[in-house]
């Protein structure tokens, strides 16, 4: 992506700064307006923040699926910035972290159901079952879906994948041998 | 027709199947699709309620429960406990019982009075 700052054309109506994807590019008033975009996203950020606007945007269009404006729309339709460069470098160390908290969280309301994290081949996807000893009543079922609510409170880049089960639903389709049992302290 | 009014329109469609003999939930021989109809009928309450702030482009479950949790955060714990139990019914050929049907039907509730 190239900034053509030093052209700023105008079209009577307001400026814009005219940024291309690919050098030679045809004007396409619409690509404009998705440029004026990023441009106004990035340009909001302050200076030691705004290229995390880039790398959030490549994020998005890397772990995305679809037509590349589709992608694109959906970002600007999102939060700001939802993966910067802390999250992005330390990506892989959020997971345990995330999967220990939420065992706290569980203790606070009370529950103490065992939770398993299950690897995920997306570094920013959670894996999480809650397995209970007999079949949950629908407040704890409830209580461990706020609680989940509270972990992405915490971590708003991560994607949290979770279920809760009983012993009958974990006897028919039994967790794959690499879960990992998540303690108070440790994972 | 604006987004709000077409998941308000999609959210009485689905009521209504629900009132068919066939999906009637405490009837019915298909409680697993009742259950999904029902959770359906939550997911465009959601939306809706989503819409109204502002929220128009859900595109899936995940920014769904993001959006949620932001804007309708006394629904999260509904809406996790709904899509579970229909994700078990659809994907892990889970054979809902009574309970689950009236655990359904509680949870509809509680998103129709809080969303």
């Amino acid at each position: 992506m190239i900034a053509q700052s030093s052209r700023i054309p105008h079209d009577g109506i307001c400026p814009c700064n005219d940024w291309t994807f690919s050098p030679g590019k045809e004007r396409n008033w619409a690509g404009d307006l998705v440029d004026m975009r990023i441009w106004a996203r990035a340009s909001a950020a302050s200076p030691e923040n705004n290229r995390r606007v880039l790398i959030s945007l490549a994020s998005h269009m890397l772990h995305g699926s679809g037509l590349c404006h589709e992608s694109l729309r959906r970002w600007f339709a999102g939060p700001g910035l939802t993966c910067g460069v802390e999250d992005m470098r330390y990506g892989e160390d959020l997971c345990p972290q995330a999967a220990v908290d939420f065992v706290q969280l569980l203790g606070r309301k009370g529950i103490t159901a065992e939770v398993y994290c299950l690897p995920s081949a997306c570094s920013h996807e959670l894996v999480l079952r809650v397995l209970f000893p007999y079949r949950p009543s629908l407040e704890e079922r409830v209580e461990v879906g706020d609680a989940m609510g509270d972990l992405m409170d915490s971590y708003p880049a991560l994607s949290i994948d979770l279920m809760t089960l009983n012993p009958q639903e974990l006897a028919r389709r039994p967790l794959p041998p690499s879960a990992v049992r998540v303690d108070q302290g440790v994972l | 027709m604006p987004v709000d009014t077409e998941h308000e329109w999609q959210a009485t469609h689905n009521a209504r199947l629900l009132c068919e003999p066939l999906l009637d939930p405490r009837s019915t021989q298909y409680p697993d699709w009742a259950i999904n109809v029902m959770f359906y009928r939550a997911v465009h309450i959601i939306d809706k309620a989503l819409a109204c702030r502002g929220v128009i482009d859900v595109r899936n479950h995940e920014h769904r429960k993001k959006s949620i949790a932001r804007h309708l955060r006394g629904c999260l714990g509904y809406f996790q406990a709904f899509e579970e139990l229909s994700r078990k019914t659809r994907y892990e050929v889970m054979r809902p019982t009574r309970t689950d049907v009236e655990d359904a039907l509680q949870l509809l509730s509680n998103i129709e009075r809080g969303a």
